[in-house]
């Protein structure tokens, strides 16, 4: 396992470089010229040129790629914003945790109420109960984010009084914005853990399991549960993987100066900092999750621990 | 089962509750400098206090639009910023101008004409930042390199140099003979600061400057919090009677929080967490206006504002170089109505060449019928059969915020009933200002202009010399139209820029196309309302105090 684990670390670093130089191309090509962006329509040529020397943008592309790559992976270092004129890695420091805060409460959302009524659901498979439930998910599958996010703040806000519609100045502030991010990937998992559950009810070990008397809660806990999460955690990683570009529409709705947020600034004004900056951390975000959950399978299926175990030194 | 389902639920239910009532997960500034971590929130001022301790209005919130990004001093917030409002409440300039486009003092006491290219000012000697570095003459000298510097001179072209005479008095060398209207950008937009401030602060986020305000929270994408300088140096009574009220502050504390969403700064005005919002849709205003819910907390002022839009012909393209029939045949078979109407939100049709926002704009302009204020689509057509066309497709580039790409699309389809083959192509502001700069990237650009006054407003349509030398923003050269341009901005008089206009029309050059109603949602509390070159300036209103 501690040389799998070595191996995958490897492939994390040639991934994210390789994330980085395609990020870096990306922008490089990208039509626009930010330096007359920053400077506006009146700006002369003269100062045009200036500003592009500047910035560092008038050099050759592969000048430019050694720079950005010696100063990112050796130096550590992000680079400054052009257009918030401070350090990338201070913004994004202070920025994260309210993307991360928005996003895991939502995914912790998504899956202890998506997975409980997807097993509700398969439980009451072909009842009122079943069919209830899943209406529900596809009408929330079906609106899209940002008009979830404007009825919340119509009903919490507008016509309860009850939360704030926009801003971080408190705690309750975040409640509409991980509803909204949430509401979607709930009716998502519910499907998808119903679905699991609807599998496994049917196989041999559950019969065998009733067959012995052995109460339904317990079947559910044990043995169908644990059989059933596998799809479910394959469901949670993407979404964790996505979780740290934040949503910029929620983000743009709620005014939550995230992760999203800066990122479309970014991309809006050509700040090459910041969209590299944010594209080397989702690869290196992505990477981990992915590692963490290849750990997860192995933990909760003895079949794949045994298979890493088996390239080790088995048969 | 039953049970631990109810466990797993009660759990959950707990973790929401538990949320939603602690935490600290708020605002954190990305350079705490110390004064921010150490100042306490404001109060919110119940219904029935509505006076600081220091008798000011105790806090004002404003909704901006955009986001305000960094708090660098930036002559860019002159040309329509998110900043507008409030930035020179931080960082003062050498003069204002008043209402009647004088220069008057600021940070500078006055001017004395040494010769037409030379004019001797003279500070204040008694000016210090909020730290109390004082202002000199080599800040001054600083802060003009530093904009040099970072390329921050737009319309510097009148500006040589300057030479310090002593400590509080330099000379400011002109490349030409210097009018009132021509020394804006060197005398009336460039921000002043310290250079022992700026050296020893990170102004991105911390800055320092002679306002009568200071930052005391700044949360990128967020809020801005500005708090009233007891120890503003503006407040002596004999230099505060020389300046404009806009340097009175009224108000103990600003606050601006980031709304993009025009819906949530309406609800966050039907919460009563806003004060002051100044792009509430025109669908929502009657909630605030008379008869509506709020009508008894807020007064609602629609006004036209400084920006508008125009149609530019490229004259450097095979199209349209020399065929007048085709640029009016486009200009007449373009509805600005229905157009107005496409953009939504607050845009209203133009009449006449420019907005009313603007002094010397002489609202008997639109009684004259020409093709801005006509829509008439025989006559279009009229003049597109005199023309050379021939079926081209003509390219037309817009902004490709969905506004403008409504309007231009709208504009397509007016042309396409006409025979008028246009393909429209739209980009962010960057790639249109790249293309913009490129002759031979587009024939027709839909795209917005503005100034401090009308005339300055044509500046990139009738300037020579704006991409390139001798030529305009459409590749116009055309040295009558120069001249009359020159002349008009010595003077800004009615009937100087009627001049410039009526040969610019004469010529089919511009098509005016929609202005930008500013539409002021305010609370009840201001007494009356105090703008600064139609941008409202919240704390140099007056308040209702008790």
């Amino acid at each position: 396992m501690g040389r799998y684990i070595l191996k995958r670390c490897l492939w994390m670093i040639i991934i994210v470089i390789s994330a980085a130089i395609v990020a870096f191309t990306l922008m490089y090509l990208m039509p626009g010229d930010p330096a007359r962006l920053l400077l506006g329509t009146q700006a002369t040529e003269e100062y045009i040129a200036a500003k592009r020397h500047e910035l560092g943008i008038d050099l050759p592309y592969i000048i430019q790629l050694k720079n950005y790559l010696v100063d990112t992976f050796l130096h550590f270092d992000l680079g400054t914003s052009w257009v918030f004129r401070t350090p990338v890695q201070k913004e994004l420091a202070v920025r994260l945790p309210r993307t991360l805060f928005i996003g895991l409460s939502g995914m912790a959302l998504n899956v202890i109420i998506g997975t409980l009524l997807g097993i509700f659901a398969a439980v009451h498979e072909g009842k009122w109960q079943d069919s209830l439930t899943m209406v529900i998910a596809m009408v929330f599958i079906s609106c899209p984010d940002f008009f979830v996010a404007m009825i919340l703040v119509l009903v919490f806000s507008l016509k309860l009084g009850l939360l704030p519609p926009y801003g971080i100045d408190s705690m309750q502030s975040y409640i509409l914005p991980i509803i909204s991010t949430a509401l979607a990937g709930i009716a998502i998992n519910a499907r998808q853990a119903r679905s699991s559950m609807l599998e496994v009810i049917r196989a041999d070990f559950v019969t065998t399991a009733r067959a012995k008397g052995q109460k339904e809660g317990v079947i559910v806990r044990r043995h169908m549960f644990p059989n059933a999460m596998m799809p479910i955690i394959t469901g949670v990683s993407g979404g964790l993987a996505m979780l740290i570009g934040g949503s910029p529409v929620i983000e743009s709705i709620f005014s939550i100066p995230g992760v999203g947020a800066y990122l479309l600034v970014g991309i809006q004004q050509r700040d090459q900092p910041i969209v590299r900056s944010c594209i080397v951390f989702f690869a290196i975000f992505t990477s981990i999750v992915m590692l963490v959950m290849d750990l997860a399978y192995a933990v909760l299926d003895p079949r794949i621990k045994a298979q890493y175990s088996r390239k080790k030194g088995g048969k | 089962m039953k049970k631990r389902l109810l466990q797993t639920v009660a759990v959950t239910l707990t973790a929401i509750m538990t949320l939603s009532g602690c935490g600290n997960l708020t605002n954190n500034t990305t350079d705490p400098a110390p004064d921010t971590s150490a100042v306490e929130e404001p109060e919110e001022a119940a219904e029935n206090e509505t006076v600081s301790e220091s008798g000011l209005y105790p806090k004002v919130t404003m909704a901006l639009q955009a986001d305000p990004e960094n708090l660098e001093p930036s002559m860019n917030m002159a040309l329509g910023t998110s900043k507008v409002n409030w930035y020179w409440n931080l960082y003062e300039t050498l003069f204002d101008y008043d209402d009647d486009g004088n220069l008057v003092p600021d940070l500078a006491s006055g001017y004395e004409e040494i010769s037409s290219d030379c004019w001797r000012v003279t500070l204040f000697d008694s000016i210090h930042d909020s730290e109390g570095n004082p202002v000199t003459v080599d800040d001054v000298m600083y802060c003009f390199d530093h904009a040099f510097e970072v390329g921050d001179v737009v319309s510097f072209d009148i500006y040589d140099h300057i030479e310090k005479v002593d400590d509080y008095t330099m000379d400011f060398y002109w490349t030409s003979e210097a009018t009132v209207t021509t020394v804006e950008f060197p005398l009336c937009r460039t921000q002043i600061y310290t250079q022992t401030a700026y050296e020893s602060h990170q102004f991105a986020t911390d800055p320092v400057a002679t306002g009568n305000y200071v930052v005391s929270e700044f949360i990128p994408g967020s809020k801005v919090v500005l708090t009233y300088d007891k120890n503003y140096w503006g407040n002596d009574p004999e230099i505060a009677a020389q300046r404009l009220d806009l340097h009175v502050g009224n108000v103990e504390v600003l606050e601006l929080d980031v709304v993009p969403e025009a819906a949530t700064a309406a609800v966050g005005l039907q919460q009563d967490t806003i004060d002051i919002c100044t792009y509430v849709q025109m669908a929502m205003l009657n909630t605030f206006q008379e008869g509506g819910a709020k009508a008894d907390r807020y007064n609602v002022t629609v006004e036209v504002s400084s920006d508008y839009m125009m149609l530019e012909p490229n004259m450097s393209s095979n199209i349209f170089s020399d065929d007048l029939n085709l640029r009016l045949a486009i200009f007449y078979g373009i509805d600005n109505e229905a157009i107005a109407t496409a953009m939504g939100g607050s845009y209203v049709a133009l009449k006449a060449f420019g907005v009313s926002y603007y002094n010397s704009y002489d609202p008997n302009w639109e009684e004259e019928e020409n093709y801005i204020n006509t829509y008439n689509k025989e006559l279009a057509k009229e003049y597109l059969d005199k023309s050379n066309y021939n079926g081209e497709t003509i390219r037309l580039i817009c902004n490709s915020a969905e506004a403008y790409k409504n309007g231009a699309t709208m504009m397509v389809t007016e042309l396409d009933d006409l025979g008028i083959n246009v393909e429209l192509q739209a980009y962010t502001q960057s790639e249109l200002d790249t293309h913009s700069a490129q002759r031979g990237d587009w024939d027709m650009r839909f795209v917005g202009t503005g100034g401090p006054n009308l005339i300055s407003s044509y500046r990139p349509m009738f300037k020579l010399g704006f991409f390139e030398e001798g030529v305009t923003s459409g590749y116009l050269s055309d040295e009558k139209l120069n001249s009359l341009f020159d002349a008009a901005m010595q003077t800004d008089d009615s009937a100087d820029v009627k001049q410039v206009i009526d040969y610019a029309l004469e010529n089919g050059y511009i098509d005016c196309i929609v202005g930008e109603a500013s539409v002021i949602v305010v609370t009840k509390d201001v007494a009356s309302l105090y703008k600064r070159e139609g941008h409202i300036t919240p704390t140099a209103c007056t308040y209702n105090v008790q």
